[in-house]
């Protein structure tokens, strides 16, 4: 099979993959780019059946790459490590709510997490979630619509 | 994290007053969180292996960082490459693709003159010779030059090998880890996995199923261990077993390995299982969709919506 037809076959998977692990276009497409040049070289030695999975695993590996890179520029690993797991349990009934609500889906909670804690604008929050703006604002809506009558039982 | 910004419309204020403190406080407690960056990445194992294992013990310690994932993956994304965009860049690859051969093709010369033996001089001067002749008659941006046929072979769905984890109750035991039991026995199966010796996983997992039978970590590497030994059919029940037990932080790898197993050992179930991943927003989807694509496309049916 020529490269153009495998490119062809297989590349919005990849750039799919791609996009999962950075929401920056731009970046998703180097990463992208690079799995496909790598296929370009390798051609005659792989199997087909072996993609797209060869392909999303060099996009893997060069999303490790660019993360060893950023590391060592910012000094991650020193100033930004991840913290420890908080083992608290939650700072507020606010806080349990949020994780908790059973009317809320994963989504809705997300919205909420990046605009009123993270300060996120709703552009902001449908950059990288990959929504538009118009369903952020929907799920903020309903969220704080539930949060309405939560809040209200609290008080009341 | 950074502050709120003072852009609440008047919904938002009206729903959020007398809230403020809290949300102080939240933002307090999670502002050394791994970045939404971060998080999307190690849910994608994209991230180097130190920093994966620290972003995936936080993830077992903190709700909030796995609701910020769970969200992540019921966003919903669909991210397409337009027809344009697509054509540009495989343009660009192939420009890419082009100027490499030639770098490589140009610093051959300085160890062909270096060696200095006339007769591989020769042969590598006529192997030069014949490069450049293909590199002259490529016009940019046309299409890439005939690559190289590949035979064509019955599809197998790839799949690589999955990394270690434990799911959270067999990290649960309180005295040192070299003492837990579960742990402990587990370690020549893993210690096999690790070094690739297949054969060796395989009989020390059978071996384990039998002390262990509800262990979520006995029957996934089980299954998998088969796998990488070859005996895809022979992973099946493993697999299924493990899917049975429904354990959340194992469920993607075990529906996508068992799909691959199906597929592999020509299980009529198998293009459905793709299809039923690819309908989801777990790690595997995009693997998934491409793999039910790949088999539509073998058999000339087009996949179901």
């Amino acid at each position: 099979m020529e490269f153009e037809s495998l490119y062809r076959q297989h590349v919005q998977a990849v750039f799919r993959f791609a996009m999962s692990i950075t929401r920056r276009r731009e970046i998703a497409e180097d990463l992208t780019s690079e799995a496909f040049l790598a296929l370009h070289r390798e051609l005659a030695s792989i199997d087909p059946s072996q993609l797209p999975a060869w392909l999303l695993t060099v996009v893997r590996n060069r999303a490790r790459d660019l993360w060893r890179h950023q590391l060592v520029e910012e000094r991650y690993a020193v100033d930004k490590q991840p913290a420890a797991p908080p083992t608290a349990p939650p700072a507020s009934s606010l806080e349990e709510w949020i994780l908790e609500s059973a009317g809320l889906k994963p989504v809705h909670r997300l919205c909420v997490m990046l605009r009123y804690v993270s300060g996120m604008t709703r552009a902001e929050i449908a950059a990288e979630t990959g929504m538009s703006e118009m369903q952020v604002k929907g799920h903020l809506q309903y969220a704080l619509s539930l949060l309405r009558k939560a809040h209200g039982v609290r008080q009341a | 994290m950074s502050q709120p910004r003072d852009d609440w419309d008047a919904e938002e204020r009206d729903a959020l007053d007398g809230l403020e403190g809290e949300l102080a406080e939240i933002r307090r407690k999670h502002q050394d969180d791994p970045s939404l960056e971060m998080l999307r990445a190690a849910d994608a194992d994209a991230l180097p292996p130190e920093l994966q294992a620290q972003v995936a013990r936080h993830l077992q310690g903190s709700a909030w960082s796995r609701a910020v994932v769970d969200g992540l993956r019921d966003s919903g994304a669909d991210d397409r490459l337009d027809a344009a965009s697509e054509d540009r860049l495989l343009q660009r690859i192939t420009r890419e693709a082009r100027a490499a051969s030639r770098t490589s093709s140009r610093l051959l010369w300085p160890s062909l003159a270096m060696g200095g033996v006339a007769l591989a001089a020769t042969i590598l001067m006529a192997v030069m010779v014949s490069r450049s002749g293909r590199d002259t008659v490529v016009v940019p941006d046309s299409p890439l030059p005939p690559a190289a046929a590949i035979p064509a072979a019955p599809i197998k769905i790839a799949f690589n090998k999955p990394g270690i984890k434990l799911s959270p109750s067999a990290l649960a035991w309180r005295g040192e880890a070299s003492a837990n039991p579960f742990v402990r026995d587990l370690t020549p199966a893993f210690d096999a996995y690790r070094a690739d010796d297949y054969p060796k996983a395989v009989a020390e997992f059978d071996r384990q199923a039998t002390v262990y039978p509800g262990s979520i970590e006995v029957l996934f590497y089980q299954g998998v261990s088969r796998m990488l030994a070859g005996d895809d059919a022979g992973a099946v029940a493993p697999l299924e077993a493990a899917a049975r037990l429904g354990n959340a932080m194992f469920a993607d790898d075990v529906s996508w390995y068992l799909a691959v197993a199906a597929q592999r050992s020509a299980r009529p179930d198998a293009r459905v299982r793709f299809e039923q991943l690819c309908r989801g927003k777990g790690a595997y989807a995009a693997a998934a969709c491409a793999a039910a694509d790949q088999l539509s496309a073998s058999a000339a049916v087009p996949r179901q919506p």
